[in-house]
């Protein structure tokens, strides 16, 4: 079963069908463990110069269900913010992808407000798309 | 000045069609009641 493979996330990270000669596929992972009433950046990633940055999905996931907040920094600027208890789905898709311009930064934030250290897993992916003649 | 922490954050980034794999210092803090 394909979501049974290590790398299911990999083999679907295009997020889209076809890819023209300028695009190729994107994503960033993050992995790591948040002790209890701590938070920190699990993503931060700032486009490279002449590139355009198409983020068509993201998840966030977490090991153990609890209250954590999540949050999506693009530059200083808080985007989006939930509370979650064990895993987040980015509001994001093909057809209304979040586009981002060289020199601009995102972030994924997470805190962990729980009782307990928490593993957390991130994933932004979309496709990158290189400006020709820039 | 309090000491400041990190935590070691596993990622992997797909970029121009390369992949890279690193190991990067995260700072963390400490939540706040507001928080």
């Amino acid at each position: 079963m394909a979501s049974g493979r290590h790398d299911y996330w990999y083999g679907m990270l295009p997020g889209k069908a076809a890819l023209s000669v300028n695009q190729t596929e994107w994503f960033v992972w993050g992995f790591g463990i948040v002790a209890a009433g701590y938070s920190s950046f699990l993503i931060d990633y700032t486009v490279t110069a002449n590139y355009k940055l198409n983020i068509v999905g993201g998840l966030v996931s977490c090991r153990k269900p609890g209250v954590n907040i999540f949050k999506l920094y693009i530059d200083d600027d808080v985007v989006w913010q939930i509370y979650f208890d064990q895993t987040v789905t980015l509001p994001f898709n093909v057809s209304s992808s979040h586009i981002l311009v060289s020199g601009q930064r995102i972030r994924v934030y997470i805190a962990n407000i729980e009782e307990m250290d928490i593993t957390f897993s991130t994933t932004l992916f979309g496709f990158e798309e290189y400006l020709v003649g820039m | 000045m309090a000491k400041k922490k990190y935590i070691i954050v596993k990622q992997v980034v797909k970029h121009k069609g390369a992949l890279t794999k690193t190991k990067v210092k995260c700072e963390v803090t400490k939540l706040k009641k507001e928080d």
